[in-house]
């Protein structure tokens, strides 16, 4: 495991490249990571996805977009027009550094979305692989605000909600706005035919259905997973471990060669 | 400013080192040191310790935010060491590799609730440690405590709080400005979940002394919300101290809440810790 800064040097982003063990496969795996409060709770997951897919030899590359975590920039940068492009430099970083032809992107949520409109700028992305997706971002909003209500309610801040905050973070109307207009339903320009869409949930979501029917009508092969979950129900701070999601993904990505 | 990726301790340990231009850099002054809350990773809650590194450096100070050993990027270890002294080992390393990085092993720890234990277990014991900031640290209910707490049945945002955890679960999922659906089922018994080993008060006193005569600077940040804290007298009350020594200070947030959540309060705590280091820790300005 190696962590390093890259990309533009005006907009350094932070990384983590796992390098693959044993024999190395020609496709490397980008993980996109979902957003807000949900980047914090996936990143132990992440790390398990990335050594899982790494022990199967793998290159694989998880990293912040540009004004979260390690990375620089302040939220105020942070729209979901620059998470995919910061995807599009990552995803050239790892083909450099970690020396592949190919790639999977594996998206979580938010990062499902960045996966799906990314991979159509990347002409060398195999298969695209989304992580309980987000489907419409302004249903992706109203949960943030109804946990972003529950949370000031616990933590004793009910009577006054600042503006341009959500969940605890700075959210400016550039990322507001930005997310609002995201609908994967309209993303037909995603470049590889093969999406595979896992939902951790004992019934398929009526608006993941009409993801895979849009997807399946603009001539992509859409595959579903249902998996089960034994996550705590959604206290917003409990740390995500996802195994049989990993096991799951794992098997799908090596399934890609 | 500039950041680095870094590495310590044969590779296992992965960390972020943040520096200032070298024009603003205070070179004498100990570097800022950070890792884990809980399970977080070295970011920290809300990204607090990006900020707090970035705003240290724009006041000439160098941090490095690590993750401890089984967290965050960091490989765990193969030994069978309890918690707090693999969390100490890691410390320890993270000296060594500071003073090979930046030619001293000088530290101003930072912990922030159970990364605490940590910061006070070196900062009583350990030479290299020049200053140490406890957030949300160790603190005992008092006579003094009591005698203030029913000032609290006087905040609204409490009789919200409690009306709104009394509406029936059928409710729950309607809409409306205060719907909690699967939200407020998930808070039901969290005041349980946090629970740590504190030293005894006695056994504290002792390490504030020991602090105290080797000229640790001392930091403490209290929140009021529903933390064990609500005066800045009752460190006092339970130190049995009857002033604060001169390395020590103290800022009592009555409004913030444990984990800081908002923007304004993490700012104003970055701000405090920013203004201790370059009035207390390290007043010489850059030549």
């Amino acid at each position: 495991m190696a962590a390093l800064f890259f990309g533009p040097r005006a907009q350094q982003l932070y990384g983590v490249l796992e390098s693959p063990s044993g024999r190395a496969r020609k496709t490397g795996v980008l993980l996109l990571q979902p957003g807000v409060h949900e980047y914090m709770r996936a990143h132990w997951a992440f790390r398990s996805l990335a050594g899982a897919l790494a022990a199967r030899g793998f290159a694989v590359l998880r990293f912040d977009y540009r004004g979260t975590g390690d990375s620089a920039g302040e939220p105020e940068a942070t729209t979901f027009e620059a998470c995919v492009d910061d995807a599009c430099v990552a995803a050239e970083e790892l083909r450099d550094a970690g020396m592949v032809q190919d790639l999977v992107l594996i998206g979580m949520r938010l990062g499902a979305a960045v996966a799906l409109r990314a991979s159509a700028k990347l002409p060398f992305a195999r298969r695209v692989l989304l992580w309980n997706p987000i489907v419409t971002g302004r249903a992706y909003l109203e949960e943030l605000e109804q946990m972003d209500r529950a949370l000031r309610l616990q933590l004793l801040h009910a009577l006054h909600a600042p503006e341009r905050e959500l969940g605890g973070y700075r959210f400016p109307d550039a990322a507001r706005d930005s997310i609002a207009r995201v609908d994967l339903r309209e993303e037909r320009a995603a470049r590889p035919r093969r999406v595979e869409i896992f939902v951790e949930s004992a019934e398929t979501p009526p608006a993941i259905a009409a993801l895979a029917s849009s997807l399946v009508r603009s001539g992509h092969t859409v595959k579903s997973h249902r998996v089960s979950s034994s996550e705590p129900a959604a206290f917003p701070d409990a740390a995500l471990l996802a195994q049989e999601a990993i096991r799951t993904l794992v098997a799908r990505a090596e399934a890609a060669e | 400013m500039s950041e680095h990726a870094v590495s310590f301790a044969g590779g296992r340990l992965l960390g972020v080192l943040t520096e200032p231009d070298p024009a603003r850099a205070r070179k004498a002054a100990p570097t800022v040191v950070s890792s884990n809350v809980g399970v977080n990773h070295h970011v920290g809650p809300y990204r607090f310790f990006v900020d707090l590194s970035r705003a240290l450096a724009d006041r000439g100070f160098a941090s490095l935010r690590f993750d401890q050993s089984g967290f965050g990027n960091s490989a765990a270890r193969k030994d069978t060491l309890p918690a707090l002294e693999r969390a100490k080992d890691d410390h320890v390393e993270a000296m060594k590799f500071l003073a090979t990085r930046r030619g001293s092993p000088s530290i101003a720890a930072v912990g922030f609730c159970s990364s605490v234990d940590v910061v006070h277990r070196l900062a009583a014991t350990d030479e290299r440690v020049a200053a140490a900031c406890f957030v949300e640290g160790y603190s005992f209910r008092t006579r003094g405590f009591y005698l203030r707490y029913p000032k609290r049945y006087f905040e609204r945002a409490r009789w919200i709080r409690l009306a709104a955890r009394r509406v029936p679960k059928v409710l729950h999922r309607l809409p409306g400005a205060w719907n909690l659906g699967r939200y407020s089922a998930a808070f039901a018994g969290q005041d349980e979940v946090f629970v740590r080993d504190y030293p005894e008060p006695a056994a504290l006193r002792r390490d504030y002394d020991a602090m105290n005569a080797r000229g640790v600077h001392q930091l403490f940040v209290y929140v009021g919300g529903d933390s064990a804290f609500n005066h800045e007298r009752q460190f006092l009350e339970f130190t049995g101290q009857r002033a604060f020594a001169r390395t020590q200070r103290l800022v009592f947030l009555p409004k913030a809440d444990h984990t800081l959540f908002r923007v304004a309060d993490r700012a104003d705590v970055v701000a405090r810790i920013c203004d201790w280091m370059e009035r207390d820790v390290s007043p010489t300005r850059p030549t």
